[in-house]
């Protein structure tokens, strides 16, 4: 089985046949099939204008680098940036796990109630403090990829894999990854918890907070670096640390 | 707190069909939800599937285990996927109202307790796959105002307590459904009728248990003209007709594997005919005079 490292401008790149896709105003939504067991989600993708381009001439017999030569070509466009273009899109659509031989490379959120944030918002903004009494806010989550997390000292599944994120919080730093917690309860309990499990990141004590608001804990968003969901909510501790594992060993996390 | 995580259903090595269970939301800690007291849970059977039904006090139980008794089983293994808290709230400014939750999301929140009751058949009607036979099913809140209906997302289910009262005094109300339905073609938001088996008279008594402070009566069924599509965002930046496509369709699901495709050709049909909207939710009452207009 290929991994998406080994592709290269020899890669020939063939869309699942469960891929499914549509065109509309020149951009295109490709989607694929989740198997989530009880109801027939759909993974879905939106290309713009060039991608669509791209996406289009990936017929299953032609190489990136053929690939590539065909738009430059047609397009009268700089060849080598068209062979970095075709190339990054063919990684990123590859990563999602679209083409044949090549399995999605992140854990694929929970799907069947997903809620909170969508994909690609902006989190609220929000203003809160930490143990120590300093102010919080939403802009501290900008410039710096962050795993926000709803979390509660008297909830079994936050302190049962309390410990496991403290070990993963230098790896997670050294990935250029943020830990903050966003907590009920008060600072005495929480306290205790982050002492227990050497965890040494903020924790944040939780007023109204939206995208939480309704959820139980823990739950979780992977924030960029503008401060806007990557993804879909996350959903229960067992996805929670699969993700945490996930980022603290990214070795590619654009 | 869930401690079991949900499984799906198989067969046996006899040949002998095991229940199939709802995926919840395994090892979450439901908060404030679990530190209540709840019945036993009740098993509901539909097609197959075993749903969890537990209440917030035996009387309730009983009279919801009566008016579905045609659809009850034995089975302790069920989680409870349903919950439904009648009496005067479990927190201060919740008094009054009363809740069905499915896992730990508030689906209902009403000072009717009749339309708590009326919401789960709803809700367990729609677990019934063939529901969708013939149309798309999403991920999300359907809203029905005076002139049409819109599809909002699922996101705007926790902000529900803060601006529903406001929409339904301007004539707005959410549809009490787990998901949105679709008859594409007909460009149609559909509240289907309830499928499952209920004993109407039973349902009378429920003001025994909690009178109503204010009717507060669904959506009826009935097919409604899809006039909006909306998803939250920058309104600044709105969405392109494809990102909207993309979003839509990571909601959509079908209950036939092999109508991928056809389902992406009718969510992109409806995308080319209605313009999408987008929506900054940051300040969730600043919703309320948008919702109105758009449906």
């Amino acid at each position: 089985m290929a991994d998406q490292l080994e592709i290269d401008g020899d890669f020939v790149p063939r869309p699942r046949g469960d891929v499914s896709f549509a065109e509309i105003d020149g951009e295109t939504v490709v989607t694929a099939p989740v198997d989530d067991q009880q109801f027939n989600n759909f993974d879905a993708h939106w290309l713009d204008g060039t991608a669509s381009v791209v996406w289009k001439a990936l017929d299953g017999s032609s190489s990136v680098d053929q690939v590539a030569d065909l738009l430059s070509a047609a397009f009268d466009a700089d060849s080598e940036v068209v062979r970095a273009d075709v190339l990054q899109l063919t990684r990123t659509l590859a990563k999602a796990g679209l083409f044949e031989g090549i399995p999605a490379e992140r854990p694929t959120p929970f799907t069947t109630q997903p809620s909170g944030v969508p994909v690609g918002t902006e989190l609220p903004f929000f203003r809160l403090f930490d143990l120590d009494g300093r102010e919080h806010t939403a802009n501290d989550l900008r410039g710096i990829r962050s795993l926000v997390v709803h979390w509660s000292p008297t909830c079994g599944f936050c302190t049962r894999v309390a410990a496991d994120l403290a070990q993963l919080e230098p790896l997670l730093r050294t990935k250029g990854v943020q830990l903050l917690l966003l907590a009920h309860g008060d600072a005495e309990r929480n306290q205790q918890v982050r002492d227990d499990a050497g965890l040494r990141c903020p924790i944040l004590l939780l007023g109204e907070f939206l995208p939480f608001e309704g959820l139980g804990t823990p739950s979780a968003y992977v924030v960029d670096q503008a401060g806007c969901s990557e993804d879909a909510l996350i959903v229960g501790a067992d996805q929670l640390m699969a993700v945490a594992h996930y980022l603290a060993e990214d070795d590619d996390p654009g | 707190m869930a401690t079991r995580s949900s499984v799906a259903g198989s067969v046996g090595a006899d040949g002998s069909e095991t229940p199939r269970y709802l995926l919840d939301e395994t090892s979450v800690c439901l908060g404030e939800l679990d530190r209540l007291e709840w019945t036993d849970v009740m098993t509901v059977e539909l097609d197959g599937l075993h749903v969890g039904v537990r209440s917030s006090s035996p009387e309730l139980q009983d009279l919801l285990g009566e008016a579905m008794a045609a659809h009850v089983v034995d089975d302790d293994r069920t989680p409870p996927n349903y919950s439904l808290l009648l009496g005067n709230g479990h927190r201060s400014r919740a008094k009054g109202f009363h809740f069905l939750y499915r896992s730990s999301n508030v689906h209902l929140r009403t000072r009717d307790p009749r339309r708590v009751v009326t919401g789960l058949v709803s809700h367990l009607s729609s677990l019934r796959t063939s529901r969708f036979d013939g149309l798309v099913a999403l991920h999300g809140c359907g809203l029905v105002g005076t002139t049409g209906a819109a599809v909002a997302p699922l996101s705007l289910r926790p902000l529900r307590s803060q601006i529903e009262r406001r929409l339904n005094l301007r004539g707005v109300r959410f549809v009490d459904l787990p998901w949105v339905f679709l008859d594409p073609g007909r460009m149609e938001m559909v509240v289907p009728e309830p499928t499952i088996t209920v004993e109407a008279s039973v349902l009378d008594r429920i003001d025994e248990l909690a009178p109503s402070r204010r009717a507060d009566p669904p959506v009826p069924p009935g097919r409604y003209p899809l006039t909006s599509w909306i998803f939250f965002g920058q309104a600044e930046r709105p969405l392109s007709r494809g990102q909207a496509l993309a979003a839509a369709a990571h909601d959509a699901f079908t209950g036939d594997p092999t109508s991928h495709q056809a389902t992406i050709d009718a969510l992109a049909d409806v995308m080319r005919r209605i313009k999408p909207v987008t929506l900054d939710w940051s300040e969730p009452v600043k919703l309320v005079d948008p919702l109105v207009e758009l449906v």
